[in-house]
């Protein structure tokens, strides 16, 4: 029973860190209408910066927080400098320019950094806290972080001006257009807000899987998973597909088919909401008159 | 009174298929124009036009400044609000949320919201429907509230693409009602298209007689009413 509740609260702390990724790429299919493959790349190079300025003498949350403003006005200038000109472009394409975006991020952090494996510090003391053994502070701090990052979401989308633009924008670009808002840079901001995302998502998982240009891999296709499972249009879905994610993954790795073959649980779940439930959770089936 | 809006030798088309071949018209401030026309005869396009949703070549003029190459949210910017075909909802918000939107454009928070309160006074319907998802309110009260979004950037220019298409002729007869009522009071001029002819030509002061892309006739709308080619075809009598 001990190992069953260790597992699961184990698997809550990296579920936390899906629910962030799974969040970034909701926010960017709400701008786009199309999953963006290079997510990861950008929480890895990001996640290198942050080790950088850390390196090079920063305290921990002021690189912290660096780190988040970089990779917001840095997820800005991609949408403006490179989704922008395709976008108008076939599907494919956009979809091309995503995975040109992986390769190219994936091999600039291996040139710069090296392949070699690097630790990554963590915020949170090494000691569990409040004396229990199941959940290391990290994984702790890992999850209150990931409800902080979902909270100031929501309250940013559903209590200020900019966050209902940017709701009008992605759902009806023509007549947001028609009362002012322009929805370009509503793209932009969604870009930017998903790379910040993606950068606290990485700065959380570092500690654990160690910082390398293919760290974000494994953790990509688990974010694909728990955004389909709760609906690729839902960011609430997103967050609890995460957590569901990352403690089915531990149960059924622990349990069933033994670690090795974890990575399996993710694309046995996307196939699977995309035969039974292809809309997810939480997330709206659209019909279209044609 | 001052010239608001002024269109020389407009042209605009979808891709290489051309549907406006050079039109002309002005409207004054605080007046209500009319384009009359049959279906495909461009009325719609030339809104578009106005605020910039299609290429276009010619002049177009909003308070002696050309607006041709300016973008919609520019347009919108400046002073004129479009309710378009289709009305536009933002189906998934609420509808003050709509209406907030509306205002978006405007800096003076105090002044959107005692905006917001005129158009549920305008509209009491809308207010009912306050914390409603718009998608799903009724035809007629998603025109109101279309009307009532594009009131809600305090435009000096209202653009209005057939308020009646799909409603009950009673809540036609409301919605022309209050856009007089809009008219007098806030001082916004209105471009009105319209299939129902009598109704568009009772409210308006001017009219112009759209034929496929081209204006073919213009004048008072009271003396438009008369004209024997006018009656025949687009008021059936």
């Amino acid at each position: 029973m001990e190992a069953f509740l260790a597992q699961v609260l184990s698997g809550l702390a990296t579920g936390g860190i899906y629910a962030s990724v799974a969040l970034a790429l909701v926010m960017i299919h709400q701008a786009t209408h199309l999953v963006n493959f290079a997510q990861g790349e950008m929480a890895m190079f990001s996640t290198y910066i942050a080790w950088s300025l850390i390196h090079a003498g920063m305290p921990y949350w002021a690189a912290f927080f660096l780190t988040i403003a970089i990779s917001f006005a840095g997820g800005v200038v991609i949408e403006r400098v490179i989704i922008r000109p395709v976008e108008k472009g076939s599907v494919l394409s956009v979809v091309v320019v995503f995975i040109g975006l992986l390769v190219i991020l994936n091999a600039v952090a291996g040139w710069i950094y090296s392949f070699t494996v690097k630790p990554f510090p963590s915020p949170f003391p090494a000691e569990p806290l409040f004396g229990n053994h199941y959940l290391s502070s990290h994984g702790l701090g890992a999850i209150a972080i990931t409800l902080m990052v979902v909270l100031s979401l929501w309250a940013f989308f559903r209590f200020t001006p900019l966050g209902l633009a940017m709701r009008a924008a992605a759902q009806n670009p023509a007549s947001a257009r028609l009362v002012g808002i322009r929805v370009g840079w509503m793209k932009a901001l969604g870009w930017g807000l998903a790379a910040a995302i993606g950068a606290i998502a990485g700065m959380m998982v570092a500690p654990i899987v160690y910082l390398d240009p293919n760290m974000m891999a494994g953790i990509l296709l688990y974010a694909f998973a728990a955004a389909l499972l709760g609906g690729i249009d839902s960011p609430f879905g997103a967050v609890v597909g995460g957590f569901i994610v990352g403690v089915l993954e531990n149960l059924v790795g622990t349990y069933v088919i033994g670690n090795e073959l974890k990575l399996t649980v993710a694309l046995v779940l996307i196939i699977g909401v995309l035969i039974v439930k292809p809309s997810g959770l939480f997330g709206r089936t659209v019909v279209q008159r044609v | 009174m001052a010239e608001l809006l002024r269109v020389e030798g407009l042209e605009a088309g979808y891709g290489p298929v051309p549907v406006l071949h050079g039109i002309d018209l002005a409207l004054e401030e605080g007046g209500i124009a009319t384009l009359l026309g049959a279906n495909g005869a461009g009325k719609t396009t030339t809104l578009r036009a106005v605020c910039g949703m299609v290429k276009t070549r010619g002049a177009i003029r909003f308070r002696g400044e050309g607006i041709e190459k300016r973008s919609t949210e520019d347009i919108a910017r400046m002073g004129i609000a479009h309710v378009p075909d289709g009305r536009g909802t933002f189906t998934d918000l609420s509808t003050e949320e709509n209406l907030r939107l509306g205002g978006y454009v405007r800096a003076d928070r105090a002044a959107v919201a005692q905006s917001m309160e005129q158009m549920y006074a305008y509209f009491p319907k809308l207010a009912e429907r306050r914390r409603q998802q718009a998608g799903t309110l009724s035809g007629g009260e998603q025109q109101m509230l279309a009307v009532a979004r594009a009131l809600m950037s305090k435009p000096r220019l209202l653009l209005l693409d057939e308020p009646s298409f799909g409603l009950a002729p009673l809540i036609v007869a409301g919605i022309f009602e209050i856009l007089r009522t809009i008219n007098r009071e806030e001082r916004v001029a209105i471009l009105l298209v319209e299939q129902n002819a009598a109704m568009a030509l009772d409210l308006a002061d001017h009219a112009f007689l759209l034929e496929t892309g081209r204006i073919v006739m213009s004048g008072p709308a009271a003396r438009m009413r008369e004209d024997e080619t006018v009656r025949r075809s687009y008021l059936g009598y």
